[in-house]
């Protein structure tokens, strides 16, 4: 791998950058491999990226049926955070966090951290209450959170309109959340992964798994047959396609979550701000655009094109908050197919069939968590076992009754 | 039944047109002609109207099993759900209209509804089933 530093920039600007290697090979499919991880987004190049680097895996495939960060990896609002309200959601979350503090460093890539802050606003006496207890929670679970008043967040957000139509009465802030730039963080594994032998593989459809006795033999793809006994699903809304093919049902409802962002400005607003009650959410990217989001249509869809409905509410309770936005031009809207699950935690480890794991239920959420996802993942299929940060994250939770309620315990999505 | 409305496409690309955003706010607001880029759903009771009319209500024709099953039956009733790529078949409530619920058959890629049908009839028999192209 060619590493990326400035002894190394001025080097190529002498050749006029002639010289630069690809970030990745572009190899053909070999006949096997020793681990198969289906989904080239950011949870299956981070899972074959640790596999490579902390277990000596070197005979590992990233099938990938687009190109890699084609799907949600490349589309999502980039908000990377960790103040989740249960213990065993905030541990692996804040894993993850920490994971992305190093992360330029650890794949010589800059992936753009920006810890400016995320505050989560409160617009009611009731709702300020449970944001205490929210931030309080945060508190427990060893992870930073501050309450703050409507002065104190007038001074971090001057552009802030707290006497709109639901006032801002409070609200708390994560300090060491953020923004990150989610191409790089794709594009950074994709690379570090290749440099220790990974073959990323794109143009490479799952069509059909090879099953016998209980356990999975290989894949079969777009590109012919491929074996391996061990094989990782990370393909995000279609989760359920794939996993019908093993003869799996999943809880997931894919659904489309939509973004947009506005024409560029100058820097104005230097902080990730959430509504949970009109809900929005507003931050402004590096490039200057200011990046709005909200909830979900509420009916499945595999579109990749979210409803006008939302689109409407989402940019109303935006301008609600920030008047002065109103002026702006709105540039491009999308969405993304998120694989929701009933209580909003992911689904994370073996399945019935023998060496087929999976790592999916992301939903809304899930970039935040791709460096602590591949991390647990990758450790899961080497020893066989979840990681015990994701013990709990298992399908059979769902027999169980053993929800963990992370949407309604912390009243937000993103 | 009332007048069906003027034809218009679901699909127009309405994401590559720049509207100020204070134009999609004030559409919200009803201030303008709704923009066209939302589903129109045939309630059987009072025909055609958009999409913010109604609820949504998760997939249709899920039984309940009996009391006496194991914990991975009853869990698979609960959560797992069939979410196809492809024909749909869901319960839509007229929430801000007549109020009635009833069945439809969408195809979750196009977002093209296929079939409006009463609670309790069976699924009806599509042309072409499954369907569903990649977006
Ligand atoms: C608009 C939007 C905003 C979001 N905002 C945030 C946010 O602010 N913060 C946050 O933490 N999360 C956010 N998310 C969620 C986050 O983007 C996802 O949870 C995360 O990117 C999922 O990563 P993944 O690798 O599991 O899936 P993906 O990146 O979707 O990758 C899955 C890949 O699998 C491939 N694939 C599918 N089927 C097959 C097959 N049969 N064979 C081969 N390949 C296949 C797909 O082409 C795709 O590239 C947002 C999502 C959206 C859509
Ligand atoms: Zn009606």
């Amino acid at each position: 791998m060619q590493r990326y530093s400035l002894v190394n920039v001025i080097r190529h600007a002498l050749r006029s950058n002639t010289r630069w290697q690809p970030a990745w090979r572009d190899p053909q499919p070999q006949r096997a491999y020793d681990v198969i991880v289906i989904g080239g987004g950011g949870h299956g190049l981070a899972t074959a990226y640790y596999l490579a680097r902390k277990h000596g895996l070197r005979r590992v495939a990233v099938l990938e049926k687009g190109w890699i960060g084609g799907g949600n990896s490349g589309r999502n609002t980039q908000v990377t955070r960790s103040n989740y309200f249960y213990p065993v959601s905030s541990a692996f979350f804040d894993h993850s966090l920490r994971l992305y503090e190093g992360l330029s460093r650890e794949l010589n890539f800059n992936v753009m951290l920006s810890q400016r802050g995320l505050i989560s606003l409160a617009h009611s006496e009731h709702e300020l209450e449970t944001n205490r207890r929210w931030a309080n929670a945060i508190r427990m679970n060893n992870v930073d959170s501050q309450m703050l008043t409507p002065a104190e967040i007038k001074k971090l957000v001057p552009l802030l309109n707290l006497h709109s139509r639901f006032p801002v009465v409070g609200g708390f802030i994560q300090r060491r959340a953020g923004i990150s730039r989610h191409d790089a963080v794709v594009w950074g594994y994709a690379r570090a992964a290749n440099a220790l032998g990974v073959d990323i593989i794109q143009g490479c459809e799952v069509v059909g798994f090879d099953l016998a006795g209980g356990r999975v033999n290989g894949v079969q793809t777009s590109r012919g047959n491929i074996a391996s006994d061990r094989v990782v699903m990370s393909v995000a809304g279609h989760s359920s396609v794939l996993a019908k093919l093993a003869g799996l049902r999943l809880p997931i409802t894919t659904m489309a979550l939509q973004a947009m962002v506005t024409e560029p400005l100058k820097p104005v607003l230097n902080a990730v701000v959430i509504s949970a009650s009109v809900h929005a959410y507003v931050s402004q990217s590096d490039r200057g655009e200011i990046v709005l989001g909200g909830g979900a249509d509420a009916y499945n869809s595999y579109a990749q094109r979210g409803g006008l409905p939302l689109t409407r509410s989402t940019v109303a309770a935006a301008i609600e908050l920030f008047p002065t936005f109103s002026r702006l031009r709105l540039m491009r809207q999308w969405a993304g197919a998120v694989d929701v699950t009933p209580d909003t935690t992911p689904i994370m480890g073996l399945t019935p069939v023998h060496g087929l794991y999976i790592s999916c239920g992301w939903g809304t959420g899930g970039y935040k968590a791709i460096p602590a996802g591949g991390d647990t993942m990758a450790d899961t299929v080497a020893n066989n076992r979840p990681h015990p940060l994701i013990s709990r994250f298992g399908l059979d939770r769902f027999p169980k009754g053993a929800l963990i309620d992370e949407g309604a315990a912390s009243g937000v999505a993103h | 039944m009332r007048e069906p409305p003027r034809e218009w496409h679901i699909d127009e690309p309405q994401a590559r047109r720049t509207q100020p955003i204070a134009v999609l706010a004030a559409s919200a607001a009803g201030v303008f002609q709704p923009i066209k880029n939302m589903l129109r759903i045939s309630c059987p009771h009072c025909g055609i109207r958009d999409e913010v009319e109604f609820a949504f209500g998760g997939p249709s024709h899920v039984t309940r099993p009996a009391f006496e099953v194991s914990d991975a039956e009853w869990a698979d009733y609960l959560f797992n759900r069939e979410n196809p790529k492809g024909i749909h078949y869901e319960r839509w409530q007229h929430a801000y209209g007549c109020g009635r619920w009833f069945n439809a058959a969408r195809d979750t890629v196009t977002h093209e509804i296929l079939a409006v049908y009463r609670m309790g009839d069976p699924k009806p028999v599509l042309p072409g089933a499954p369907r569903g192209r990649a977006p």
